[in-house]
């Protein structure tokens, strides 16, 4: 029989908050946590990334928004999956994919490759996820 | 001219399929051959262009596109013939592989032979919704493809019906290519997907979740009009017009192959990956497809 190793116990000190709190589901992977928040404290991660997630999404949430771009070469069309290189804020995914369909590429950029989709103070980058 | 013999012949270029052959690879078998029907190595994850993929085998979150590139390079550097755009059609108990590809019918054989073809979606017709058969409706997956590999939305006004995750993928991406998602139809009292789909896909967006809703009839003449549902905790029934009916209501493993020849898994024919059992994770198919090879160098 093959021994399962012990589930690492959740961090049971409970924090105390003292002001108003929030509730949050953790999408950093697939554990789901329920985590509360005041902003500051952070009570049911069992993470680190947990923790600093659930301030995030306190303050602003943000999350990596995935879609495709169409680039017309003379070889025909090619449909190029993307990402955002850095999470962008929520409240703004519905511009942000506007500006990533407009984006006009003359070639297929290489797997990795990085395209400025904004300039500015509150730039927009993407990266390319397929080959 | 001869049948060709093998070591090890995969049925599937997916991350099981890939996975069985870096294992057996690694371990030291020589003679491998992996079929695959479509032109390029992948399976179903060349389709999916959303981040939650290999937290436990890279570390890090990637787009099941960039899962697929990363292990595809690892399968590339092993001593594994690839044959593409192959399609098995039979399988013999004397351990032969039939397939076409674009130069005709070939036969080899091999010592051991892994199925890793996946697994299948769950339609309408397995459900048996009533109505009318209209054009419009279409499997999570099927329109995922659509979307994210051919570029095509199948649809601007969509319901889906069940909540697995593939739905609530689907939820989220006809939502960012411009449709409009008016509900997700589920009819057990919980979600089926993860909470954490649920959050990013549906919450995000506005998109409501119908718990112990059931949708019982599909309408429309040519292209879907209207889908009929009903509350099961009160009875009460409504109508919802759309032109487009996504089904996410479950995956079965795909072992026709087997079946069809009559022949159970062991004795030199082994599963992978989700063709044996719907897996949670691609994780985790990569790590037991990978044991899997391993063991079968050895054995």
């Amino acid at each position: 029989m093959e021994q399962r190793p012990k589930k690492k116990r959740k961090d049971k000190t409970k924090v105390v908050f003292s002001g108003p709190t929030k509730e949050y589901i953790c999408l950093t992977c697939p554990n789901c946590c329920s985590l509360v928040t005041d902003g500051v404290q952070v009570d049911g991660a069992q993470c680190e990334k947990g923790r600093a997630f659930a301030c995030q999404e306190w303050l602003e949430p943000l999350r990596v928004i995935t879609t495709t771009v169409r680039v017309e070469t003379e070889r025909g069309t090619h449909i190029l999956p993307v990402k955002t290189a850095q999470p962008v804020p929520l409240a703004q995914v519905s511009t942000i994919i506007k500006e990533i369909k407009s984006l006009h590429l003359p070639e297929v950029p290489p797997l990795g490759a990085k395209i400025s989709v904004r300039e500015g103070p509150e730039p927009v980058e993407i990266m390319v996820t397929g080959e | 001219m001869g049948i060709r013999h093998y070591d090890l012949i995969i049925i599937g270029g997916g991350p099981a399929g890939m996975a069985v052959g870096v294992g057996a690879a690694s371990a030291g078998l020589k003679k491998i051959l992996l079929l695959e029907r479509h032109g390029k190595l992948g399976g179903i994850l060349n389709q999916c262009i959303h981040v939650g993929f290999g937290l436990k085998v890279f570390k890090e979150e990637l787009t099941g596109t960039e899962y697929a590139a990363r292990y595809r390079k690892i399968f590339l550097e092993k001593e594994i013939q690839v044959c593409t755009s192959a399609f098995v059609h039979t399988l013999h108990p004397q351990k032969k592989v039939i397939f076409v590809n674009p130069l005709g019918e070939r036969i080899v054989s091999a010592e051991k032979i892994v199925v890793a073809t996946g697994c299948r979606e769950r339609t309408r017709e397995m459900l048996t919704v009533p109505g009318t058969r209209p054009a419009g409706i279409f499997t999570a997956g099927l329109a995922q493809e659509m979307v994210n590999i051919y570029g095509v939305l199948p649809g601007k006004d969509v319901v889906i019906v069940g909540s697995g995750d593939i739905g609530l993928i689907m939820a989220r991406r006809m939502t960012l290519e411009g449709a409009r998602v008016r509900a997700v139809f589920e009819i057990l009292p919980h979600l089926s997907g993860l909470i954490r789909n649920k959050i990013q896909c549906l919450d995000d967006f506005g998109i409501p979740l119908y718990l112990e809703h059931e949708v019982i009839e599909i309408r429309g003449k040519n292209r879907v009009e209207a889908v009929r549902y009903r509350d099961n905790r009160t009875g009460r029934e409504n109508e919802m017009s759309c032109d487009t009916v996504l089904f996410s209501v479950g995956l079965i493993p795909e072992k026709d192959l087997l079946v069809e020849a009559g022949i159970e898994p062991g004795k030199g024919f082994y599963l992978a990956g989700n063709a044996d059992y719907v897996h949670d994770t691609v994780d985790r198919v990569t790590k037991e497809g990978e044991k899997l090879g391993k063991a079968l160098a050895a054995c």
